[in-house]
């Protein structure tokens, strides 16, 4: 009997915790009041808020725009330099909410019931909204030697999103040993995927990379894409897709992933086996004003070898629900 | 004995809670389709007992917790549907609803004015005495892509390419005047783009080969091109079979139909109905005049206008006269497009 008490109860804890991991999401924001302090420069018919804006990694960007409501009434403020901001309103009970970006989800409080006289100060902790982030544009180019049947199967880490031509279980298509491929009778010069995946930053390692200025986009580009050994299609269908993303941001981080190290993007299988299947893919982040990082240790750039029966695969990810 | 049963009794309830919590936790679609998503639509957060409800009762306090603040909207009027008995109510600065109900099942349907999505659930179990707090995130139809630098003004003229294709090795000077700005060319347009047009295909420009010439540009004009009573109606599942037979129609051939699909597809798709309208050669030159010598024996141009169409939004275009394209001698392809945000004050007879 004690037995079925102790499973029973077990059993019980178990559900308890089960049944609380729906509280709290993570990917929601929170808020906590942090101080209540009676201050002599508020009236006592009033309150004073200080909200502090915070993510997981510490205080959120100054001087950035931030929308809120109070009570269903909407407005604008800046953060200040410490990421705060202060509001001086009636005393009782009010409900806020706020936005930050479309990166963060929005933080809705309860209704609080505010002291007269006093200050509070709420810690606001912004949390990435769970958008998952795009894989973008994988093409896949193949220069067989000699004209063959290729079977060609993806295991993409995510959703695939969109696929040309329609991927069905796989391609399966005649390669030849100018790069075109015949897919149902139709003539395409490579195969194409995208994904949405959740990536989070934590997974990168940023020290390793390069850090870009706006106006070196297009020379930096053109100089890893060449000593990789790109030909000029390739290079051109890469930078013409990420170039303009690229060049409308001030700075950006960006660090290249190839060989292995793509799995985490998806597996590409090829059958028959090519000689060389050289996979580059970038991820890249844009750096905002203020946002910082280490200086990190440039990637020595391998020479791909592209003899035999050879396949390049390139694409790419934006990281985007992040500051540092 | 007692504690026994009492435990036992926990346990049971405990267990229950945790597999309705489970079972209802609506499915999400965040994958589905490349929008801009509310993570959960309609999201349990607790079900526990109430000690102002008795046996015969329980309740649903339904917060509506995503209301976008970046938009400057009134508090919406919500239509909502509990078992298919419908009431609408205007959502007051609490951004909470309470509904009270016998204890079952219930299946709710929520509809916000304006541009959401609207949001059906799973059939939801409450318990007796039970309060269930919910949160309801609506989501938007489509943000549309606006020029985030220059504000809604300015379409983007994305990816225009030029192709060129000669018999021989040909000398060539391309002239692209944009009615806008240019905000990217590739390789760099230096006063036009002049080099060597490769019998084989492609350009050299600077020693340097190149398949296609690039540019991107914003405009302030485009949106005055569309014409709503031309073109075509295109939905999400039909996307690339209908660019697919257009395109062949038009002749292009197999790599810039493909750099077409794989450009434009990939974001239509992400929206249920769409307006689509193509730009031929002369018309083209509201968007950007192209000069090239020598002459070449045949210029194509092609633009795509591309609209998003609201659900609610019924229009029957004439289908247009497809041109299609030359190639014999120096021949030169261009395509692109822009995305455009669909107006309804532009008045169109049907």
């Amino acid at each position: 009997m004690k037995s079925l008490i102790l499973i029973a109860t077990l059993l019980f804890s178990t559900t308890c915790l089960l049944a609380s991991s729906h509280e709290v999401l993570p990917y929601q924001g929170y808020y906590q009041i942090t101080k209540v302090v009676k201050s002599k420069y508020v009236k006592p018919q009033q309150a004073k808020i200080k909200f502090k804006a915070e993510n997981i990694y510490g205080s959120m960007l100054p001087n950035q725009k931030l929308i809120y409501s109070i009570d269903g009434i909407t407005d604008t403020t800046h953060l200040d330099k410490n990421s705060s901001f202060f509001l001086t309103t009636t005393k009782g009970k009010h409900i806020f909410q706020f936005y930050y970006s479309e990166d963060y989800s929005e933080i809705s409080t309860d209704s609080i019931n505010f002291k007269g006289g006093y200050q509070t100060n709420i810690s606001l902790k912004f949390m990435p909204s769970a958008q998952p982030i795009m894989l973008e544009k994988p093409v896949i180019y193949l220069y067989p030697e000699v004209v063959q049947t290729v079977d060609v199967t993806l295991k993409p880490v995510g959703e695939l999103q969109f696929t040309y031509p329609a991927y069905e279980n796989g391609w399966k298509i005649t390669a030849t040993p100018d790069g075109k491929l015949v897919h149902n009778g139709t003539s395409y010069p490579y195969l194409f995927w995208d994904a949405a995946m959740n990536r989070d930053l934590s997974s990168v390692d940023l020290s390793h990379g390069f850090i870009v200025e706006q106006q070196n986009t297009i020379a930096f580009l053109e100089e890893q894409l060449n000593t990789f050994g790109f030909t000029a299609q390739e290079r051109t269908d890469f930078i013409t897709y990420w170039g303009p993303r690229l060049a409308s941001e001030k700075r950006a981080f960006i660090q290249f992933v190839w060989g292995d190290a793509s799995d985490q993007f998806g597996e590409l299988n090829i059958s028959p086996q090519p000689d060389h299947v050289n996979r580059v893919y970038m991820q890249w982040k844009s750096l905002k004003d203020g946002e910082s990082i280490p200086q990190p240790t440039p990637q020595v750039i391998p020479i791909l070898d592209r003899s035999g029966f050879d396949v390049l695969e390139w694409g790419g990810v934006e990281l985007k629900n992040y500051e540092l | 004995m007692n504690k026994r049963i009492n435990l036992l009794i926990a346990f049971t309830v405990s267990a229950l809670f945790t597999l309705a919590a489970t079972m209802i936790a609506p499915e999400t679609s965040m994958y589905k389709m490349r929008k801009w998503y509310a993570p959960q639509e309609f999201q349990i957060i607790t079900s526990s007992p109430e000690a102002s409800l008795d046996q015969n009762h329980a309740r649903f306090e339904l917060k509506f917790a995503d209301l976008p603040l970046n938009s400057q909207e009134a508090l919406p009027m919500i239509e909502l549907s509990c078992n298919g008995v419908i009431k609408r109510f205007q959502l007051d600065s609490s951004l909470t609803h309470i509904i009270d109900v016998s204890p079952g099942k219930y299946k709710f349907m929520l509809i916000r004015t304006g541009e959401y999505n609207e949001i059906i659930t799973d059939s939801i179990a409450i318990l007796p005495t039970h309060l269930t707090k919910a949160e309801i995130r609506f989501s938007q139809k489509r943000q549309t892509i606006i020029d985030p630098i220059n504000g809604g003004g300015e379409i983007i003229s994305y990816k225009p390419v030029i192709y060129f294709y000669s018999p021989k090795d040909l000398n060539v000077n391309v002239e692209l005047t944009p009615k806008g700005k240019f905000t990217y060319t590739y390789p760099a347009y230096e006063n036009g783009w002049k080099g060597t047009v490769d019998k084989n295909g492609g350009i050299t420009i600077n020693n340097k080969h190149y398949p296609y010439v690039f540019w991107e540009g914003t405009n302030t004009g485009i949106n005055a091109l569309v014409d709503y009573n031309q073109g075509f109606v295109v939905s999400t599942e039909n996307v690339t079979a209908f660019l697919e037979e257009k395109l062949t129609e038009m002749g292009l051939n197999d790599q810039e139909r493909t750099d077409f699909i794989t450009f434009w597809a990939p974001r239509m798709v992400g929206s249920e109905k769409n307006h689509v309208q193509f730009i031929f050669n002369e018309a083209y030159d509201d968007i950007a005049t192209l000069s090239i010598t020598p002459k070449p024996d045949h210029t194509f141009r092609l633009y795509m206008l591309w609209t998003p169409l609201p659900e609610s939004v019924t229009i029957n275009p004439t289908p247009q006269t497809l041109i299609s394209l030359k190639r014999d001698g120096f021949s030169v392809v261009e395509w692109g497009g822009s995305e455009l945000t669909f107006t309804s004050d532009i008045s169109f007879t049907h």
